[in-house]
């Protein structure tokens, strides 16, 4: 088996939080970042059950990468994550009701949440288990993290309370909008713009240098 | 995903759909096969996309296959494109991806096993503290077991509160279509048809919106408390929320007419 070293560990957490973000850059499974990021609890949990689906999920593709035949890939590789989320919203009905119902129609959703068939497909099926895993927890932790980013703004904007604390006092008129659906796209796209506008800079700073 | 795999993806599902003399056994390995077969092909048109790897008399043969679904040609494969399709190479794919399917149904089996109890115990549980705060006086509830009458055309289950025998409540388990999904109810009605109250079990509306008039200190759920069933009209609709509660107040009606129907067949016992 294939030895990973610390510079290449570091690549892949670099490359999963900051210069591939799932959500920031790659822009791959924005269905349930818009839906879901209206508030922070509901973020997190999200941004928690994909994690755990692209780890197992990548450390299964990458144990089975030698076993599935190439004609029948994209169907196996369906065929796991779909169990995977399956067994991920059965434990969260089972022992975090309150969080299945929040998320509701959103767990089962993962399965087709682009993200964990494209690392699957690019990354999983080519390489050795731990690269694999890691790489899944880096995804993973940038989608979570963009995903608090945004949710902090719309629940902070939308609802006047962070993580279910009233910050304004009770007298705060949220702005409805940003809760909605349209509020989704616009900060969403904002953090978006912002990210390239920051990125676009230290990368002139460091073209300079 | 590459364009091609979303072509081949779109090819599986055509190719389903035109099968119409193989038995289901045989479309398993047959879809498998398919992939490799284009979607100009099946259907006679072009989509620009060559991918010519079968001999000539099986494209010939597949694109008379490829009229429209609904027209029921009965058409003869000969024994040459069978064992192609049949090859063993396919069916040794096809039973690789049915492994592959086993041993995940296995693993989804023994998480059920352990997470289904807990999941029916949560729900009974949700149940249980919704009905006990409705009628706070009911020392037991049992489920109604006769016919539900047919008045209640969305009364899911329906809960009879007693009080030590003595049946002094029911509480009808309801559900509706609001603004944006299903809303799902109990409302509690003495056998006075005085209305004891309503609670929200789950709901889809708009957060700030319709979520908010269906809290519990909102406008709207408090007026039910104490009144008549006869006079559920006079209940005042949340403005901007207008289907939701036309939608809660529909319920409470509907539970009324149902209870009544239930208190009568009671009293002429």
């Amino acid at each position: 088996m294939k030895k990973i070293n610390k510079q290449e560990m570091k690549k892949i957490f670099l490359d999963g939080i900051v210069y591939k973000n799932p959500i920031i850059v790659q822009l791959l499974g924005m269905c349930s970042a818009l839906a879901v990021s209206t508030s922070v609890i509901n973020g997190l949990g999200m941004g928690a059950s994909v994690t755990a689906v692209l780890v197992f999920s990548n450390v299964i593709i990458s144990l089975l990468r030698n076993v599935i035949p190439n004609q029948i890939r994209i169907a196996s590789y369906i065929v796991v994550i779909a169990g995977l989320v399956t067994v991920v919203d059965m434990v969260l009905k089972a022992y975090i009701p309150s969080l299945s119902a929040s998320l509701g129609l959103f767990i089962p959703l993962i399965v087709v949440n682009c993200i964990i068939l494209a690392r699957a497909e690019s990354f999983a099926s080519k390489n050795p288990v731990l690269a694999s895993a890691a790489d899944g927890l880096a995804m993973g932790i940038g989608y979570t993290a963009a995903m608090v980013v945004v949710s902090a703004i719309r629940e902070i904007i939308g609802n006047g309370t962070i993580l279910g604390f009233d910050i304004f006092g009770g007298n705060y008129s949220p702005a409805l909008l940003i809760i909605l659906p349209p509020g989704g796209f616009l900060v969403l796209g904002g953090v978006i713009a912002l990210f390239q506008y920051v990125r676009s800079k230290t990368e002139k700073k460091e073209g300079e240098k | 995903m590459s364009v091609n795999n979303e072509e081949k993806n779109i090819e599986i599902v055509e190719s389903e759909v035109l099968e119409t003399e193989l038995s289901e056994k045989e479309k398993e390995s047959v879809s498998v096969k398919s992939m490799e077969i284009p979607v100009s092909e099946l259907l006679g048109e072009k989509t620009g996309v060559e991918e010519k790897k079968e001999p000539s008399e099986r494209e010939k043969e597949l694109s008379e296959k490829g009229k429209k679904s609904s027209e029921k040609k009965k058409f003869k494969l000969s024994s040459g494109a069978l064992s192609k399709v049949f090859s063993l190479s396919n069916i040794l794919l096809g039973l690789r991806l049915c492994v592959i399917v086993a041993a995940v149904v296995f693993a989804l089996a023994a998480v059920n096993y352990f997470t289904s109890p807990v999941i029916k115990g949560n729900e009974e549980e949700k149940g249980n503290v919704a009905r006990s705060a409705l009628v706070p006086d009911a020392t037991s509830f049992s489920l109604y077991e006769g016919d539900i009458p047919e008045s209640g055309r969305n009364v899911s289950e329906i809960y009879v509160a007693e009080q030590n025998g003595d049946t002094i409540a029911y509480c009808v388990g309801i559900t509706t279509a609001g603004f944006g999904g299903d809303i799902d109810l109990v409302v509690a009605i003495r056998v006075d048809m005085s209305i004891l109250g309503i609670k929200v079990i789950s709901h889809s509306e708009t957060v700030g919106i319709g979520a908010s008039a269906l809290e519990e200190d909102a406008a709207l759920l408090p007026q039910f408390s104490g009144l008549p069933a006869s006079s559920v009209d006079n209940v005042t609709a949340v403005s901007g929320a207008t289907v939701t509660s036309n939608a809660v107040k529909s319920c409470v009606e509907e539970a009324a007419v149902v209870v009544n129907a239930l208190v009568k067949g009671a009293d002429s016992e």
